[in-house]
């Protein structure tokens, strides 16, 4: 059976822009759903680079990574770029191979070019979320840290209290041996409490810059 | 011990009386001199190797402090070129590693024999009459453009390649783009690269050096490899046909040429 696909209308009408370029960039051909999405017409595509089509850092990434990228490895996958157009601009995405044209010398760049202004949007929600859930993790150990420093400074001054009530006792001769032992664990446990407070202090401290 | 060897994968490849050190420049790794090496690992023993944070360097190895400035990375040169007891090496450095270089060469003067620029720039923001080809907020475009592809890296991969020497298909992952590095380092390079100021170090350079200026580069425009010529002692400049910013790439040929003939003359013929 006789392949009934016209590659002509399949080509300029696909459901992608497609173009194709030589490796300075001056632009061959581009189909006519990417003349659409740009508002260009094939003349005036025709005298640009294809890097001009990009914004300067756009146009900086397409020396600095796209094209070694494509003599290295001879392809390119899914890199988001804005392309201008003469009303604004189009966030895509570009994957493009190198390959061989029957009229052009040396090789050209064949790339396709995917619209993604409502994928850019969701995008820009999720990256929006994630600063927000960013920014509210860092204010609330904020928070936190200031309250453990606040905390442990005012159990602090009973503690202290408490270890000098101690030394007070263990010094007193009266007290008979049994309750000896007890205030010699009293002592133990209490200085315990004293290093765990001074260490909340240290940490909270740090986290806040060193108070 | 820091292992240096490993730490900026150094590979070593070729024979010949002269060593000549390679350094890529920001946004690739040492595979970059690849189509070069091939002509030239005949005649010269051959250094590559990945500044800490690129291609398959130790990335644990980077250091925030370290790498904020051109001097931690020339001071990595210098270690390279010490591990491997290289005597007066000609240096080719690419982009911004034509500066780091010149950093290199200021640190230890008298050490290299010759340098070799492919497209550098001394600085590439513009900056009153001075043409660096770059504004500031075009850097932060970049930096935006950066954060939207990151070309393949994976922080699910990037800590299992490294100390897996004995497992390669993980390296491979991330080498199969030769473009992955961290997309933090890369930012970080990126700033260093774009915002460093080399032309006061242009000056005080002694060692003979040759720019390899490509003819429409716009990240390093003719009139930067002219300003090179104009303040740097000893400086011979050639416009190659080839376009772009990466001509070892883009016409090897004509690179190869350029560095054979440059190297071949002796060093009297400079001085």
């Amino acid at each position: 059976m006789k392949n009934p696909i016209d590659y002509e209308v399949l080509y300029e009408n696909a459901a992608c822009g497609m173009i194709t370029f030589q490796p300075d960039g001056r632009i061959v051909y581009a189909n006519h759903t990417l003349l659409n999405w740009t508002g260009y017409d094939e003349t005036a595509i025709k005298t640009k680079k294809f890097p001009e089509l990009l914004h300067k850092g756009g146009n900086l990434y397409y020396h600095l990574f796209i094209l070694p990228l494509l003599q290295m490895h001879s392809a390119v996958n899914e890199i988001n770029l804005e392309i201008r157009t003469p009303s604004g601009s189009l966030p895509v995405l570009f994957s493009a191979v190198t390959g061989e044209l029957r009229e052009v010398e040396g090789k050209v760049i064949n790339g396709i070019i995917f619209k993604i202004a409502e994928r850019k949007k969701f995008e820009a929600e999720l990256l929006n979320e994630k600063n927000k859930a960013k920014g509210e993790h860092e204010n609330q150990s904020l928070v936190l840290r200031e309250v453990a420093y606040n905390q442990s400074h005012l159990v602090r001054a009973p503690l202290a209290s408490i270890l000098g009530l101690i030394s007070l006792l263990e010094e007193n001769d009266e007290v008979n041996p049994d309750n000896k032992a007890i205030i010699k664990m009293l002592n133990i446990s209490a200085s315990n409490l004293d290093k765990v407070i001074t260490n909340i202090i240290t940490l909270s401290a740090k986290g806040q810059g060193g108070l | 011990m820091v292992d240096i060897i490993q730490r900026n994968n150094v590979s070593v490849t070729g024979c010949g009386d002269q060593t000549m050190i390679f350094a890529h420049g920001f946004g690739c790794n040492q595979n970059v001199w690849l189509p070069v090496i091939q002509a030239l690992e005949s005649d010269f023993r051959c250094v590559l190797f990945d500044y800490v944070g690129a291609g398959n360097s130790d990335l644990s190895a980077y250091d925030k402090h370290k790498y904020a400035t051109l001097d931690g990375y020339a001071k990595d040169v210098l270690d390279i070129c010490e591990a491997l007891a290289i005597e007066a090496p000609v240096f080719v450095g690419h982009s911004v590693s034509a500066m780091i270089g010149v950093r290199a060469a200021l640190l230890k003067p008298g050490y290299f024999s010759k340098m070799i620029f492919v497209s550098p720039s001394p600085y590439y923001i513009n900056d009153g009459e001075y043409i660096g080809g770059m504004e500031e907020s075009d850097l932060l475009d970049l930096l935006s453009m950066m954060d939207n592809n990151y070309l393949g890296w994976s922080s699910a991969i990037a800590p299992l390649v490294m100390g897996n020497a004995d497992k390669p298909e993980l390296g491979e992952a991330l080498t199969a783009n030769f473009c992955s590095t961290d997309p933090n380092i890369a930012k970080e390079f990126a700033r260093v690269t774009f915002l460093s100021d080399s032309r006061p170090d242009l000056q005080k350079l002694e060692v003979p050096n040759f720019t390899l200026q490509c003819s429409d580069d716009m990240l390093a425009p003719l009139a930067v490899g002219n300003y090179i010529y104009k303040h740097t002692a000893n400086n011979t400049l050639t416009i190659l046909e080839a376009t772009g910013h990466c001509p070892h790439l883009s016409a090897p040929q004509e690179t190869i040429e350029a560095i054979k003939s440059y190297v071949s003359v002796p060093l009297m013929e400079y001085c």
